[in-house]
């Protein structure tokens, strides 16, 4: 039933129940904020399982009985922690936190991934390597931890234009070398 | 007479007993149409007492109150006209407009209808608290105005007028609704974007809010979440004391991680991997990024996700067995 397909009177469109159900839930959380105390866990522990399994295989490189495993660099067999994944959950529900917060706003928030390559912008970036602002420019990009979160809001002084507003710069880590 | 203007009493149910009646008529033009509106005329007329002035005609009405078609929403607000005049774009910049400066109403199908009866049911006889109420809570700013029609016109509000952009950057950047393939199909199947499923979906709430100052020290606890996470992958000793990962390995073997890999770190880059110029603690902490952006900075959805299953399945279960959902039915 939920999955039945169904057509308005006019034939104009077909959306699924689903996609009905979808639309409806959406509307119910944002009616019943406490629906979000139950939803905002749950939703955060599903992207967290989700990102602990593609992420599994990542540092296996020795097979123990055909089993790959991790294997330290002193040869040390080690194991992925069980707190792994609860740990991973907070980082997703308090991203989930954020947006929901952010959507009350009166103007949109956009999150910003640097390119990589990209030069550094002291404006818009941070970076964890060692040094100072003016060893950092014109330094290349190597890896993005985290995006940046950015406002554009009317601009008061001149008319019909957007002016940046820069809640939080992206954090980067630049190729401090002669480039890759 | 209250200086304080309330929204009548059983306002929400006439309304959504006259969109149960004429609701599926009103997109097409006729009798039956032409009746509806003269109900809704008398019904407004004395409703909203004291009005800010009369609905004098059919016209007058139609410019107020915007029905779409199969009861997917009710909009009451001024000069609805341009919604239509803008054609998808209305969708936009009026649902921003009616949540700040009119009152209104929106059904989305018949479970959510009767969301919005129960509401005003829970609050009757009493002034509707502004979170509990939708009507309301779309409309803070006039809680304490003069008027519950605020018919001051306000014709740039439903014109795209969005300014364009200075200062641009080359950034991916996403809004967070963002128009993604999933909102596409919106628009095709529906003739809604998820932009304005998205702005409907909003939960109006003063308390969730966030202030400009609070918006940074929220991303930098986002930041040491992502530090601990990355601390806590080994039960013994730390990321680094492993070997770098086997990018050809991966490639062959894990696809979705070489996905996932080759958008942090792209193919020219990759010998930094093996190389130890990026580190395992980097690479983790930036593959948590960069999850945490696309999946739920940039879906559409992220509350529930875009997937099926998991916690839809949870929270068709969970809704169905509170009687909070029921097969919206068709027209």
């Amino acid at each position: 039933m939920i999955d039945a397909d169904f057509a308005n009177s006019g034939g104009d469109f077909v959306i699924s129940g689903f996609e009905k159900l979808r639309i409806d839930l959406q509307f119910r959380l944002s009616q019943k904020p406490q629906l979000l105390e139950e939803t905002l866990p749950a939703r955060a522990d599903q992207l967290a399982r989700q990102l602990a399994d593609i992420l599994e295989p990542l540092f296996l490189t020795h097979d123990v009985s055909g089993q790959k495993a991790l294997l330290s660099k002193d040869q040390e067999p080690r194991l992925i922690s069980n707190d792994w994944i609860p740990s991973l959950g907070k980082a997703f529900l308090q991203a989930l936190e954020i947006l929901v917060k952010l959507r009350q706003k009166q103007y949109a928030t956009e999150f910003c991934w640097p390119e990589i390559g990209a030069s550094f912008d002291k404006r818009r970036m941070e970076t964890e390597n060692n040094g100072t602002k003016l060893d950092f420019e014109y330094k290349p990009v190597l890896l993005a931890l985290m995006p940046a979160a950015i406002s554009w809001i009317p601009s008061i002084e001149r008319e019909g234009e957007l002016e940046e507003l820069m809640y939080y710069p992206a954090q980067v880590v630049l190729d401090m070398g002669n480039g890759l | 007479m209250s200086s304080r203007r309330e929204w009548p009493e059983n306002h929400t149910d006439v309304l959504l007993d006259y969109v149960d009646e004429f609701g599926h008529t009103l997109a097409t033009p006729g009798p039956r149409r032409r009746e509806g509106y003269k109900k809704l005329r008398k019904h407004l007329n004395s409703a909203c007492v004291p009005r800010p002035r009369p609905f004098y005609s059919i016209e007058d009405i139609s410019a107020h109150c915007c029905f779409l078609t199969n009861k997917y929403a009710v909009v009451v607000g001024p000069n609805v006209k341009e919604f239509f005049k803008s054609g998808r774009t209305y969708l936009h910049e009026p649902f921003n407009s009616v949540k700040s400066h009119v009152p209104a109403l929106f059904c989305v199908n018949d479970a959510a209808s009767d969301t919005i009866s129960r509401n005003q049911t829970d609050t009757r006889g009493s002034m509707m608290p502004i979170q509990q109420t939708p009507i309301q809570s779309l409309t803070p700013s006039l809680q304490n105005t003069q008027s519950t029609f605020s018919i001051t016109s306000n014709q740039q509000c439903f014109q795209d007028v969005r300014p364009t952009r200075v200062n641009s950057w080359t950034y991916n950047c996403s809004p967070c609704s963002s128009q993604t393939e999933d909102s596409t199909l919106y628009q095709e199947t529906t003739g809604f974007s998820s932009e304005s499923w998205d702005e409907l979906c909003r939960p109006r709430s003063v308390q969730h809010r966030i202030s400009f100052q609070a918006i940074g020290p929220a991303m930098i606890r986002l930041e040491r979440h992502a530090d601990r996470a990355t601390d806590s992958y080994m039960e013994s000793g730390e990321v680094s004391l492993l070997p770098p990962p086997d990018a050809e390995y991966i490639k062959r073997n894990h696809q979705s991680l070489a996905e996932l890999l080759a958008s942090v770190v792209p193919e020219r880059n990759m010998a930094a991997l093996a190389t130890g110029e990026i580190s395992n603690v980097l690479l983790l902490r930036s593959l948590i990024g960069w999850a945490v952006y696309k999946w739920v900075f940039q879906d559409p959805f992220p509350v529930l996700g875009t997937e099926r299953g998991g916690i839809w399945d949870d929270l068709t279960e969970m809704l169905k067995e509170r009687g909070k959902l029921r097969e919206p039915r068709s027209y």
